[in-house]
């Protein structure tokens, strides 16, 4: 994996964390300026909010399948687009400049300004889902072409040599070698849109960043927490489910390693 | 190859000016020459993967652009210094490759795979692990094998053994020597070690920069009579060194030796001594070797009393040239007998005669 691949991870992890410490500052700071008695009957995390109250599974549920649903359908769709996008790329080089440069524009559009510009057009839905594809362009499209880039020449050399076609060496040796970056590149797209998916509470959505925005509203820091540690537990989870997706897709670099 | 020369889009003059070379049918063709002559991309042309500015190469008659590209490229197989094996692919897959582009059989193919796994010397547990858990040898070996499962006529090595260490690559370079006595392929190999090229060639052409030819001959031949300056400062100054390796000691006109006959008498024995000219003399049985004598140990009785010593300075028939230069200059005498494992004796080895092999 490239330095650069690792350090857009690492920055996606730390804003997912910094989130989750800020909320409980917050949720402390609040806390601190009430006294004892209170303080009993008001606890930083009320768990019979999460444990008692008849409509939490059901509303947790929701929210967590929004969230989901506005994490990995952008994800899924920009790994198609940006699949598109590296294929022209790979064929012809001279759009290379211009594919990126694009990307990286659309990246730097803020996103609340995104959703704003996009929502008086269509559904507030599909303008959730058309800005976070966005923002997963740049980097999917770059680990896909950095991957196929860094396939060893000498094993293109030997396909070709021994009579491979263009096609099936994409197919048999390209992509297979450029998997592992191409999917470190779908993995820091989906850590990176799980938070990202909070700003749509701004077009009525949001997930399970609704429960941070409400809390905010209400001075209430149990939604805060349970809000903010939902999901980080989901970026974790789709994380590591990435990771066994990319294990399974890539034995022989497992053994390589293993040695 | 006729006339066949490539030019590369902003580039002065030609990798490789207008060549004719015609390779024989099953034999080792070297090519070797200094870095920039071209003889890469004249082995890159003979399967596509360089196309020539102009002039056409044949194969067996067959003009090669009348083959579709794949294959062509199937046909002929591929060996790279590089060797690139496909690092997500087993062993097993790797051999695979071309028979399963040429849409063989399971069955088929993993026969053949066993097959060339025992050819080239892999074990069979090594057929499904993955590449990076062999050693560099191993791959090369793995490469070659990969390169002969269709049974392609023609073999093309671009370096093959030079990411290996010394010790593997002189192994690597017998074990391809024993496959070719085997196969019979029409093998083109890239080199610049003149060692390599000496040892593994049938034929070796030697390239110029630019691509020219300088000349194309036997081993033996080259390094006897190189055509011209360029040539005989590329092969070095140790040529007739290199040549000791290449003749057998069968192929110089054996000396009869300081010989007598274990029924000889004293007199017979200072006789042959005198003849011999040198202060031992080797005792026969018919043809038989028995051991030398002393001359200082000729005391009047016949020879068949004396008690013959086991003698060190002898070589075997297959021994070359140079195996015999060694026992001559580290033994006593200036002299090494031929004689088989089984004792039957050939003749005896000197210096001269050495020379006079050499001069030819």
């Amino acid at each position: 994996m490239s330095d650069a691949t690792a350090r857009r991870r690492w920055v996606a992890w730390a804003l997912v964390a910094a989130a989750a410490i800020g909320a409980l500052a917050w949720a402390v700071a609040r806390t601190r300026g009430l006294d004892e008695q209170t303080q009993a009957t008001n606890p930083i995390f009320r768990w019979e909010y999460l444990l008692v109250r008849e409509r939490t599974p059901e509303e947790l549920w929701a929210r967590t399948r929004e969230h989901l649903e506005l994490t990995v359908v952008p994800v899924v769709l920009g790994t198609v687009l940006s699949g598109v996008l590296a294929a022209l790329v790979l064929r012809f080089r001279v759009l290379q400049g211009t594919v990126f440069t694009l990307a990286g524009v659309l990246y730097t559009i803020p996103s609340l300004a995104l959703f704003g510009i996009l929502s008086t057009y269509v559904s507030n839905w599909t303008s959730a889902v058309a800005a976070l594809t966005t923002y997963t362009l740049l980097i999917i499209t770059r680990n896909i072409v950095a991957g196929i880039d860094g396939v060893s020449p000498a094993a293109l050399d030997a396909a070709d040599g021994l009579g491979m076609g263009r096609r099936q060496r994409l197919l048999a040796v390209e992509l297979p070698l450029a998997t592992p970056v191409i999917l470190t590149g779908i993995r820091v797209a989906t850590v990176t849109t799980v938070g990202l998916v909070g700003i749509s509470k701004v077009i009525q959505l949001g997930g399970l960043a609704s429960y941070v925005f409400d809390g905010f509203n209400r001075d209430y820091s149990t939604l805060i927490i349970l809000g903010s540690a939902s999901m980080v537990l989901l970026a974790v989870v789709l994380d590591l489910a990435l990771r066994g997706v990319e294990r399974l897709l890539t034995p022989w670099a497992r053994r390589a390693g293993a040695r | 190859m006729a006339g066949v020369t490539k030019t590369f889009p902003g580039s002065e003059g030609p990798a490789v000016a207008p060549l004719d070379l015609t390779i024989p049918a099953g034999e080792l063709t070297v090519l070797i020459g200094p870095s920039g002559c071209g003889k890469t991309t004249t082995l890159r042309m003979i399967n596509r993967l360089v196309e020539p500015t102009a002039g056409t190469i044949t194969i067996d008659g067959t003009d090669i652009r009348e083959r579709s590209l794949t294959e062509l490229r199937r046909g002929i197989g591929y060996v790279i210094q590089q060797i690139g094996l496909f690092p997500h692919r087993t062993i097993a897959q790797n051999i695979a490759t071309v028979p399963k582009l040429l849409g063989w059989d399971k069955r088929t193919t993993a026969a053949r795979v066993d097959e060339l796994a025992e050819l080239v010397g892999i074990e069979r547990e090594m057929l499904r692990r993955y590449p990076s858990e062999l050693s560099g040898g191993q791959q090369q070996r793995v490469g070659v094998a990969r390169a002969l499962a269709a049974d392609p006529p023609i073999l093309l090595m671009d370096e093959p053994f030079g990411a290996v260490d010394p010790i593997v690559r002189s192994r690597l370079q017998h074990e391809l020597l024993d496959l070719q006595s085997r196969m019979r392929k029409t093998i083109v190999l890239v080199t610049h070690d003149i060692d390599e090229a000496v040892a593994l060639g049938d034929r070796v052409a030697v390239l110029n920069v630019g691509g020219v030819l300088e000349q194309v001959a036997a081993p033996d031949d080259l390094l006897a009579e190189p055509a011209n300056e360029f040539v005989a400062a590329f092969l070095g100054a140790e040529r007739s060194i290199k040549r000791l390796a290449l003749s057998g000691v069968m192929s110089l006109h054996l000396d009869p030796g300081p010989v007598v006959d274990r029924r000889a008498s004293d007199a017979e024995a200072r006789q042959a001594l005198e003849r011999g000219g040198l202060d031992w003399l080797a005792v026969l049985d018919g043809d038989r070797f028995l051991g030398w004598v002393a001359a200082a140990d000729l005391d009047g009785r016949p020879i068949a009393d004396l008690q013959p010593e086991v003698l060190r300075a002898r070589v075997e028939p297959t021994a070359t040239l140079r195996e015999a230069l060694e026992v001559i200059l580290t033994s006593h005498t200036s002299t090494a007998l031929v004689v088989d494992a089984d004792g039957t004796y050939h003749g005896a080895v000197t210096l001269e005669a050495i020379r006079e092999g050499l001069a030819r």
